[in-house]
């Protein structure tokens, strides 16, 4: 009989300053039980949750959004179950920076990955740059959902968590965990060498 | 030999022999016990003259001592050093017949089972360990356990698995190396090495000594219990196996490639030494004055992390590491901002990385990769930083001008000037370090008996071991080890696989210090300003350590003599220590602490002191780069 995971990989993803931490933060820290597992800042961090019923932990991975990061994303990616990539509606180039994140992730993230786009900073209304609906018709164009979040004003960020953890997948009891694959020093593209040979000229 | 013929006194002896050596093997990381085959060779050898008998052929001797199989690599070793001693480098000499390996093993086998039911009989009480199963178990109840003569069974597995294991990867000795390990080419010695501890659960659930914490009925704790407590087990059972098997992770070309790979990487990490806060985008950092002042702790719990050798403790380092870096992170973030995010986490790494650039970095790093269970790779905080570890290694393999905000042309200057200045460095360096350590070789070692003094030996060794990374060739390889059957922050992983091919272990600190040093007065003052002296300030730190250490020290065997009356204007010209002391002065402090206070054999003493004596090097240089800086 398959069955929720027990632990659930979560990987935030977005350019620097869209407020991938603030949204963890918020996140992880409005519960009755305070967070008490991160001794690394906001950076990593879990959260229990209940799903139908039965606990789930998800384990948050933050990553660098500076560009000269990008190659680096692979690694964190490796495992996990659900992504969450973010970009400021106030910044239209974090919506193009957004766009290059999730062609990659699709390229070389896990298979069964479940994306969620996010558009923080909805308390800026008034410097919008980007509009809902295009940003919704993009994530339909990828298959993934679109909430639009303010971290600032606690909009919508558990929903965006909870909707997302809900649809990962079933596993095998005997898997347990939604988490597989292990990390190796060789560097992030090693897992797809011959992409990597027609990849390095860009 | 069949159990019908051992007769009560031999089989008395028998016993009380394997049970010294089980519980030696366990004890000692190594599992080297030279003393036992020394005795046991000394009393065969009794035997056989009061018997009459002839002195039978090598392998014959060998076959009457138990236990020997396990000694033979680390006697090959020995010898090799002996020889290498004697200025001889022929290999063959020291070879042995793997007949007489197979031979050794089976007749240990079949003599530890003649002893089985022996082992049984005494009904020795349970450890508090297996008794109160609702309490972690720590590491030392865990050895607790194995010690117990329940537990003979389970040691045998695991002694004969670390045999295996030692001579499969003997076997691939000619094979091409294939480190690093990557995902095409998988792990299959730490898989071997994790379906053996699974092998031993079902062993050890029906062991009265284990059962009570591994079972279901046996715990109080909450549900899932007993899948918690095999984890625990599991996590030592780790630990102590990788240790045991420490020098044979890698097969002999792995680590050829390793010690190559390693040398690439410092010579690259050094080339990047102007990288800054401003090349990686760190905001919290850019306005610090001095960021490896802001990340000093940071530093310092990172180059300590490759002197651990289980892959847990390794990883518990990192973490450790991180745990600095967020708190620096924290004290220097502007205001307003929340916690750190991995914005900042993951440059803050690199610049750590970068720092500290400690030695045996790879090792460690490749040794948690292959051995370190899967399941703790992938879940948790430690995985998490680990793989910002990879991130931060990978980012100083690979990045290039774009990727530190500079163009081609500063990026490639930058770099050459880095090489450079330890190029020039590399070239001063070790003459003038042999020097300094040769100043003090006729210095009197063991003149100056002296009462055993117990605290010192234990406030000894942690100025040793967090100085680890200032280890120097000065000391034979591992001759301490093989004395005393103890590993111990003296021998680096490498040296024992590689004899001395190996000894590739730049004084670090001494050449970061001079590397200061050169960039401060002589090199290019832009590009001293742009380096942040980090390598000092962790030198600093571990000075103040070992300097509060010798003071301790001191200060207590003044008191003690005063009340004796004895030698007591001696040892008031040397405390307490003052900060401007000589390296002249340490030393002799040190050789007097040594030799008056502890009761150590001449090889012992002189392993320890040339071990001092780097310290003592390094710490003397710092010194005068502290006063230096103040002016």
């Amino acid at each position: 009989m398959a069955a929720r995971p027990r632990e659930i990989k979560l990987v935030i993803i977005g350019d620097s300053g869209v407020g991938k931490s603030s949204l963890v933060l918020r996140f992880v820290t409005q519960s009755f039980k305070p967070f008490s597992e991160s001794t690394i800042g906001a950076s990593f961090m879990s959260k229990v949750i209940e799903l139908d019923g039965q606990t789930v932990k998800v384990q948050i991975w933050d990553t660098a959004g500076q560009e000269k990061y990008k190659s680096l994303a692979p690694m964190y990616y490796r495992g996990a179950a659900a992504a969450i990539v973010v970009y400021d509606i106030t910044r239209r180039e974090s919506f193009g920076t957004l766009q290059r994140w999730v062609s990659e992730l699709q390229e070389k993230g896990p298979r069964d990955l479940r994306i969620m786009v996010a558009g923080n900073k909805k308390d800026l209304e008034g410097d919008r740059q980007v509009a809902a609906e295009e940003a919704e018709a993009y994530a339909e164009s990828i298959g993934a959902r679109y909430m639009e979040t303010s971290a600032k004003d606690d909009m919508a960020v558990q929903d965006l968590f909870l909707s997302l953890c809900q649809q990962v997948p079933l596993v095998s009891p005997a898997g347990g965990s939604a988490i597989r694959a292990g990390i190796y020093l060789s560097g992030p593209q090693a897992e797809g060498k011959a992409k990597q040979g027609s990849r390095t000229c860009c | 030999m069949s159990t019908g013929s051992i007769d009560e006194s031999r089989r008395h002896d028998l016993l009380l022999e394997a049970r010294r050596q089980r519980s030696s093997w366990l004890q000692n990381e190594d599992y080297v016990e030279m003393d036992i085959v020394e005795a046991l060779l000394a009393k065969q050898q009794k035997e056989q003259q009061q018997h009459g008998k002839e002195q039978g052929s090598l392998a014959g001797l060998f076959q009457k001592v138990p236990g020997l199989a396990n000694v033979l690599p680390a006697a090959r070793e020995y010898v090799g050093f002996l020889n290498e001693v004697a200025g001889e480098d022929d290999q063959d000499a020291v070879a042995y017949d793997p007949k007489v390996l197979q031979a050794l093993s089976a007749v240990q086998d079949s003599e530890t089972r003649s002893l089985e039911e022996a082992e049984a009989e005494p009904a020795t009480p349970l450890p508090d360990e297996s008794l109160d199963p609702s309490t972690p178990l720590s590491y030392d109840g865990f050895i607790r356990l194995l010690m117990h003569p329940g537990s003979a069974e389970i040691v045998k597995s695991m002694q004969r698995f670390v045999s295996a294991f030692i001579q499969s990867q003997e076997r691939r000795r000619g094979l091409p190396a294939r480190a690093p390990p990557s995902p095409s080419s998988p792990r299959p010695q730490g898989e071997h090495l994790h379906a053996f501890i699974d092998s031993l659960r079902g062993e050890l659930c029906n062991n009265k000594v284990w059962s009570g914490r591994l079972t279901a009925g046996g715990g109080s704790r909450a549900s899932g219990s007993w899948s918690a407590a095999w984890e625990e087990v599991r996590e030592h059972l780790e630990k102590f196996l990788v240790i045991k098997l420490h020098r044979y992770l890698f097969t002999e070309a792995e680590t050829q490639v390793l010690v190559k790979e390693e040398a690439r990487w410092r010579a690259r990490v050094q080339s990047l030494a102007f990288l800054g806060p401003e090349h990686l985008e760190v905001r919290s950092l850019l306005s610090s004055s001095s960021v490896s002042a802001a990340l000093a702790p940071a530093i310092l719990e990172f180059s300590r992390v490759p002197a651990h050798k289980a892959p847990a403790d390794i990883m518990a380092g990192l973490l450790r590491c991180s745990q600095a870096l967020t708190q620096a992170l924290v004290s220097s973030r502007v205001a307003g901002t929340g916690l750190p995010g991995a914005d900042e986490f993951l440059p803050a790494m690199i610049l750590t990385v970068k720092e500290s650039n400690p030695e045996n970095l790879r090792w460690a790093i490749h040794a948690v990769q292959r051995y370190r269970h899967p399941s703790r790779l992938q879940v948790a905080e430690p995985a998490y930083v680990f793989t910002n570890v990879l991130s931060a290694i990978h980012f100083l393999e690979t990045a290039d001008a774009s990727q530190l905000n500079m163009t081609p042309e500063s990026f490639a200057t930058s770099v050459a000037a880095c090489k450079a200045a330890s190029r020039s460095l590399s070239r001063t360096q070790e003459r003038g370090f042999m020097a300094e350590i040769g100043d003090g070789e006729d210095r009197p070692l063991v003149d100056l008996p002296g009462p055993a003094s117990a605290p010192l030996s234990g406030a000894l060794s942690s100025p040793l071991q967090n100085l680890s990374t200032a280890r120097g060739p000065v000391a034979p390889p591992s001759t301490f080890a093989m004395a005393t059957g103890r590993a111990g922050p003296l021998s680096s992983p490498l040296s024992g696989s590689l004899g001395k091919k190996a000894s590739p272990w730049p004084f670090r600190s001494i050449q970061n210090v001079q590397r200061e040093r050169e960039l401060g007065t002589r090199g290019a003052p832009t590009l001293a300003a742009m380096t942040p002296p980090a390598p000092l300030q962790v030198a600093a730190c571990r000075l103040q350590e070992l300097v509060k250490d010798l003071q301790e020290h001191a200060s207590r065997r003044l008191e003690k003599d005063r009340s004796q009356g004895s030698r007591s204007q001696e040892i008031q010209q040397q405390t307490p220590l003052p900060p401007s002391l000589s390296s002249q002065r340490l030393l002799k402090s040190c050789s007097f602490l040594h030799a008056s206070s502890l009761d150590l054999r001449l090889s012992d003493i002189s392993a320890l002191l040339a071990e001092y004596r780097c310290l003592v090097a390094v710490a003397d240089q710092c010194l005068e780069l502290l006063q230096h800086n103040c002016k």
